[in-house]
């Protein structure tokens, strides 16, 4: 599940789960023998490697989030200008009724149309090249975080039957999820609900929240779709109870909504007493071997462990299902017994690697760690090697955590490490006080678990590698991922004790895990100015060879603003969205917080175009052709994590 | 006193015009960067900050242009106070990448040294005293 809460101007945090505990061969191992599935029999409805287009959240299904048009190239960038932008209206700054939105929706461009939802849960249908608004579409979803802290939106999917007839209706369908679960069914061409698709064109994904249905499931992240199936993840509301509702996948039929077939990371005979192990991040899909796979976050509650510390292997993984049975093929877990909320958070990134003279079909899974599992896809099995580190221990009664952790040191994480040590100028500044939190907090590195005295936890769970992940040039095996360096203070704190603290305390900084002995405190690492403690950079772009495993070239990514100041580019930016790559050798990403969208030359990670937006555009961009014109597209809505700025605009570029 | 020749009395020069336009131009860009939507920076306390200290010169600018009858202490104050100014303004205008605004405060900077430069200059008549109306 995926929550995002702190305000402050550097930081924030994101959420979910995270754990399992069982024996060390059950951790460092896959969990199923490999059984590659035979080859699909035909070929998808949506093609994954359309490269004209951007049909899906990455834009295909192999997450690559690649594009083969070249119109826009290093040379010529300078000349990008904005060709058209909407307004769509739907934006909250929170101070009203409205909850602030969070607006991370990836356009797509299929069927001759942008589609776009937006976080007041109404799709948008775009003209491509004029920007001209051809039909909108309204959930009229109820407009309250009832799991969220924001209203937010990831986007829309796309299915279409494999030879539409003309003038029938819900041939080409446009789903959106909304904040309690509703999904919506649409017709692409007119924006008309498809009555056909499951209660009137609305599936209600709550009618399966039977276990421990404490807060309804969320659909903000939208369905996978692959050939006539569409497969739902859900987030959920993080930090609250132990007990929380398992994280089942949904896959059901795209036109009549009738499920298919349920996944469980879960044990159902543990599913009562923890929760979660859900898919909120975007899946993908080999369509060559039928492989669905998944991210699967931790499970609840996500900072202590104590009530579940059984086996869960397939928890805080990357689990491989077979696309029709939704059965497990083998899993990969990234994370044993998560107490930091090191939920897989991103998509696993599908692309064939040329190692030792041969063709590996790979997998790239980045992580909120800042560690790279590069797999087989068809195995599991690790490409570069990932061995199991002896990592500090909990000494909170009760808790018992996992004397090992699993990392891969090729590709080099985009994270080190290591904390990088207090930032001078923010402890002069504050009179010493980074210096003696410091000293007071337990850390002895990567993994220090959470304490009673408070735990410095660097990455935390605010990444790392966020929800977008990584792009992939899958001619060259070059594979670009932004970063952010963010330092937090994880405490748990006894129940007794808890109740009194969160009365005063700051709420965004207490969360009660309700079912536990302990609540939980956590904050950003900053002194009372909101200076960071921690020493810069807080944001990278990195460019690796996956071939090699080699790191080609990692430079801090954007600029903090504070106050309307921007502080030194060698800092860089906390970052939410992801990049996007195209055949020509560029790199097209917002994810700043300046509320810039840049062009970035791939071969030597040098900015080459940048034009400011309405808000940090942390949606993931999109590029496409239409009449022989390529477009790059970016959703400017802003996220309250890198700063209080909401907006409600999609911007178009094109040369002039 | 000390001060003469390092602060010195008014003695007309483009330094004090070229001063205030600038501070003058410095004021407008301000006002517009903090009402333009479309600069990044509108509305924060940081474009606010400079609308304010760009006033500020601007007064103090006129002052020293209008007021050539000023007493020297009161005169090297202001331009003590207008070369902070700059330097905060300028430096503001940098970490709010509000170039023209930057530029604006160089060319500032040359009215401020010019200013400075003219009291350097020898006095047209010993026995006018520095600093006192008409002796220029």
């Amino acid at each position: 599940m995926n929550r995002l809460f702190a305000r402050v101007s550097i930081a924030a945090l994101i959420a979910s789960v995270g754990a399992s505990f069982g024996s060390l061969d059950a951790w460092s191992q896959s969990v199923a023998p490999p059984s590659p599935p035979q080859p699909a029999a035909s070929a998808p409805i949506v093609g994954a490697t359309h490269y004209d287009g951007w049909y899906t959240f990455n834009g295909n299904l192999e997450d690559q989030k690649y594009s083969e048009a070249d119109q826009i190239t290093p040379e010529n960038v300078g000349q990008l200008q904005k060709a058209w932008e909407v307004h769509t209206g739907d934006v909250s700054d929170g101070s009203g009724k409205i909850p602030l939105t969070d607006w991370s929706a990836t356009p797509l461009f299929v069927n001759d149309t942008v589609y776009v939802s937006t976080p007041f849960y109404r799709i948008f249908a775009i003209e491509p090249d004029t920007g001209k608004v051809k039909w909108t579409y309204d959930t009229h979803a109820v407009l309250e975080a009832v799991t969220q802290p924001d209203l937010k939106t990831r986007g829309v999917a796309y299915w279409q039957a494999a030879s539409p007839r003309p003038g029938t209706p819900c041939q080409k369908i446009v789903y959106i999820g909304t904040m309690d679960a509703k999904l919506h069914a649409v017709d692409a061409d007119t924006g008309k609900k498809c009555d056909g698709f499951a209660d009137g064109g609305v599936l209600d994904i709550n009618q399966w929240n039977k276990i421990n249905a404490k807060w309804p499931l969320s659909v903000l992240q939208p369905p996978t779709v692959y050939k006539d199936t569409l497969y739902i993840g859900w987030a959920g509301k993080d930090w609250a109870e132990a007990e929380d509702p398992p994280g089942t996948v949904f896959a059901v039929d795209a036109q009549s909504g009738k499920l298919k077939w349920t996944f469980d990371a879960l044990p159902p005979e543990l599913a009562k007493q923890t929760g979660t192990s859900n898919v909120w991040a975007s899946m993908s899909i080999d369509q060559e071997h039928g492989i669905l796979y998944l991210p699967v976050s931790s499970p609840s509650p996500n900072f202590y462990g104590g009530n579940r510390k059984e086996d869960l292997p397939l928890a805080t993984s990357i689990t491989a299902l077979d696309v029709d049975t939704g059965k497990v093929l083998w899993s990969r877990q990234i994370v044993h017994h998560d107490l930091w909320d090191y939920d897989t958070n991103s998509p696993p990134v599908l692309v064939d690697i040329k190692k030792d003279g041969a063709t590996i079909p790979a997998l790239v899974q980045s992580s909120k760690m800042g560690i790279f599992f590069v797999l087989n896809r068809l195995t599991g099995e690790p490409i570069y090697p990932i061995e199991e580190r002896q990592v500090p221990q909990s000494d909170v009664p009760g808790e018992q955590s996992s004397p090992t952790q699993p990392y891969a040191a090729t590709p080099e994480p985009t994270v080190p490490d290591r904390f990088p040590g207090i930032f001078a100028l923010a402890d002069i500044a504050s009179f010493g006080e980074c210096t003696r939190t410091f000293k007071r907090l337990r850390y002895e590195g990567l993994y220090t678990p959470p304490s009673l005295q408070g735990t410095l936890a660097y990455p935390s769970t605010a990444g790392g590698v966020e929800w977008g992940g990584g792009a992939v040039d899958p001619r060259s095996g070059i594979y670009v991922v932004n970063s952010s360096y963010v330092a937090q203070i994880y405490k748990l704190i006894e129940r007794k004790q808890y109740e009194a603290e969160a009365k005063t305390g700051a709420k965004s900084d207490y969360y009660p895990q309700n079912g536990v002995p302990y609540g939980f405190y956590l904050h950003n690492f900053i002194n009372f100015l909101g200076m960071p403690c921690w020493n810069p950079p807080y944001g990278t772009l990195s460019a690796y060879d996956l071939n090699t495993g080699k790191l080609l070239w990692k430079k801090p990514f954007g600029e903090v603003q504070q106050w309307g100041f921007y502080m030194p580019k060698s800092w860089g930016s906390v970052t939410i969205g992801a990049p996007l790559i195209t055949k020509s050798g560029l790199i097209f990403i917002g994810a700043s917080m300046d509320a810039r969208v840049r062009a970035i030359d791939l071969k030597s990670g040098e900015e080459v175009w940048q034009e400011l937006v309405d808000a940090p555009a942390v949606a993931n961009p999109a590029t496409y052709i239409y009449k022989g014109k390529q477009y790059v597209v970016f959703v400017a809505g802003g996220n309250a994590i890198l700063k209080p700025q909401a907006s409600d605009q999609v911007a178009a570029f094109a040369l002039k | 006193m000390a001060m003469s020749g390092v602060l010195p009395a008014a003695k007309p020069n483009a330094g004090g015009p070229i001063l205030l336009t600038a501070a003058a131009v410095a004021l407008a860009i301000a006002v517009f960067n903090f009402f333009w939507l479309d600069n990044g920076i509108h509305g924060t306390a940081g474009a606010g900050l400079v609308v304010i200290s760009s006033a500020l010169m601007a007064a103090a600018a006129a002052a020293l242009v209008v007021a050539t009858g000023m007493g020297r202490g009161l005169r090297g104050t202001l331009l003590v106070l207008i070369a902070l100014d700059i330097i905060g303004t300028g430096l503001a205008a940098y970490l709010l990448e509000a170039d023209l605004l930057l530029a604006a405060m160089a060319v500032a900077l040359v009215g401020w040294i010019a200013v400075l430069a003219s009291g350097r200059q020898p006095r047209r008549s010993s026995d006018q005293p520095i600093g006192q109306p008409g002796a220029q």
